[in-house]
């Protein structure tokens, strides 16, 4: 089961965080300072996986952000590196061609689509087709329901 | 409010409250809703149904007593026509299977059925996982799974498919090799030979996997790894720490008579040029294990042995003096041949003790249980 996950920056900055274990937020901070300081040191050719606490941490960099997930002791943690690259794969479809701005301004997006692909730290859909319909489906919902008049109406344009 | 999104007919809504509850459900949450969630399991769409059964494995952690009522409408699901709902159905038993496998084994069968019709491989990893922790309770079970588990192996092009085979097929071994260790060389043979290959793979990743599995093998079946130790051996000069860490923890199989000396020796320049002091202290406690393995066995000459173990006192910020100083102290009171030479060696350290104690104060602990060590032989043995 996977326990959280985050995504940040080459400098350090926190871009995502989905945690699916409950800590207080004082740990959170302490363990996303911990995890960037440790893999931001970490050389190019060394291998993805670390241990951390009593859980296994496995990290992918792609282009200029590090997506790193923590698993249990007992889980495969190639098919951790699958899961990460299927998330990639599914923002790289929905956002086309994805890059770190397209996260950055669209971030609530970016945690709908993670929480249709895992949910309670499993892996709920495998095929991307049915993740991005459910996704598509809602946005649509999302605006029949919220008309720009209804914005204009009420002066936030 | 939950309840009402629980209950509307849109499926988003529905949707959408149960992400929310597997983010947060709690205790009392759990209790009130779990019913609610049931009833969404025999919902028409399986876009909820697949939610509800993985939102059902968060409940059960908060609040156990409601799995077994919901048990069996579980297990329904593993027969769902659907095969988004039928993986998170697998999904949740190997969770919970991993916790407590006695209450599963039932349904051994079902997963044995599954593993041979699918070919979604995210499904049979978890399968095969849940296989490797029900395998300790049912020995027949472990020899039932070995002919279609070394048939993945041989057929799969998935590297992860492949390592869990590898993983579980141990996991068999290791329960069963009480009984009857000879018949199953052909797939101990199996896993050594695709682990090298694993090892051999310019990927980081895979080197490190690799040497993690030989590792779990090496306990329980040492001479099946001799064939690759050149592969190790080359390991231990990688670049990346951790797979020299790993390769470390493989060479407890790998030394002989012959070449403990040129590994030993590799493994001092190692340690001059480590960077962390923890890895130094790994080092340095792996040369004083590797060395008085099962009663110094494969150690010919003892006095390059002290010699090596006075280096060892010199290096800086190490932990292990107390170990060092037991060392010597037994080395010495059990090989007489070699007590004049030690002597001789104890008493150079002895002379230059100001030297050593000059370094900071943790330092100064564990030189000054060398130089007591090295002290009492002088007294003993010296003539």
């Amino acid at each position: 089961m996977m326990h959280y996950m985050i995504l940040f920056s080459r400098q350090g900055k926190l871009r995502l965080q989905k945690w699916y274990v409950a800590y207080p937020d004082k740990v959170k901070k302490k363990i996303t300072r911990e995890l960037v300081t440790m893999i931001l040191s970490r050389k190019p050719k060394m291998c993805a996986f670390l241990e951390y606490k009593d859980m296994k941490v496995v990290y992918k960099r792609y282009a200029s952000l590090y997506f790193c997930c923590a698993i249990d002791q007992s889980d495969n943690e190639l098919l951790c590196l699958e899961i990460i690259h299927r998330y990639v794969e599914l923002l790289d479809k929905y956002f086309g061609s994805v890059c770190e701005l397209d996260i950055i301004f669209n971030f609530e997006k970016a945690y709908f689509i993670l929480d249709e692909f895992l949910l309670a730290g499993e892996v709920q859909e495998t095929s991307k087709k049915q993740v991005l319909k459910a996704i598509s489906a809602q946005d649509l919902l999302q605006e029949e329901e919220t008309q720009q008049g209804f914005f204009e109406d009420n002066g936030l344009g | 409010m939950i309840r009402k999104d629980l209950q509307s007919s849109n499926l988003y809504d529905n949707g959408l409250a149960l992400t929310g509850l597997a983010c947060f459900t709690t205790h009392d949450l759990a209790r009130d809703l779990v019913n609610d969630v049931v009833n969404l399991l025999s919902s028409t769409r399986p876009y909820v149904r697949k939610k509800a059964v993985l939102v059902l494995y968060k409940i059960f952690l908060k609040y156990p007593e409601s799995l077994r009522p919901t048990f069996q409408r579980l297990k329904d699901k593993l027969e769902d026509p659907d095969p988004g709902v039928q993986s998170a159905a697998v999904n949740v038993i190997c969770e919970l299977a991993r916790k407590n496998p006695r209450n599963y084994l039932s349904l051994a069968p079902v997963f044995f059925k599954l593993m041979n019709t699918s070919s979604n491989n995210w499904m049979l990893i978890k399968i095969i996982k849940l296989f490797g922790s029900l395998v300790p309770l049912e020995a027949k079970l472990g020899k039932k799974l070995l002919e279609p588990l070394t048939n993945l192996i041989n057929s799969t092009s998935a590297m992860s498919l492949l390592y869990e085979c590898i993983n579980t097929v141990i996991a068999v071994l290791i329960s069963i090799s009480s009984e009857s260790p000879a018949d199953f060389t052909a797939s101990i043979q199996l896993c050594v030979q695709k682990l090298g290959v694993l090892i051999e793979d310019s990927d980081q990743n895979l080197k490190y996997l690799g040497l993690l599995a030989m590792g779990k093998i090496l306990q329980t079946h040492p001479k099946a790894v001799q064939a690759h130790k050149d592969i190790v051996l080359r390991c231990l000069d990688d670049k990346d720490e951790s797979i020299r860490l790993r390769a470390l923890d493989l060479l407890y199989g790998m030394v002989s008579r012959k070449n403990i000396m040129e590994i030993v020796k590799k493994l001092m320049q190692h340690v001059d040029a480590a960077e962390g002091s923890f890895y130094r202290d790994e080092l340095l406690s792996r040369i004083i294990d590797i060395c008085s393995y099962n009663n110094y066995h494969y150690i010919t000459n003892f006095e390059w042995y002290i010699s090596v173990l006075v280096e060892m006192t010199k290096v800086e910020g190490s932990k292990h003096g107390i170990k060092i100083a037991e060392q010597i102290q037994d080395v010495t009171v059990r090989v007489k041949s070699v007590r004049h030479f030690s002597v001789s060696q104890m008493s150079l350290l002895v002379e230059n003790a100001h030297l050593l104690l000059s370094g900071n104060s943790a330092q100064r602990n564990n030189i000054s249980e060398v130089l007591l060590a090295a002290a009492w032989i002088c007294g003993e043995y010296s003539e």
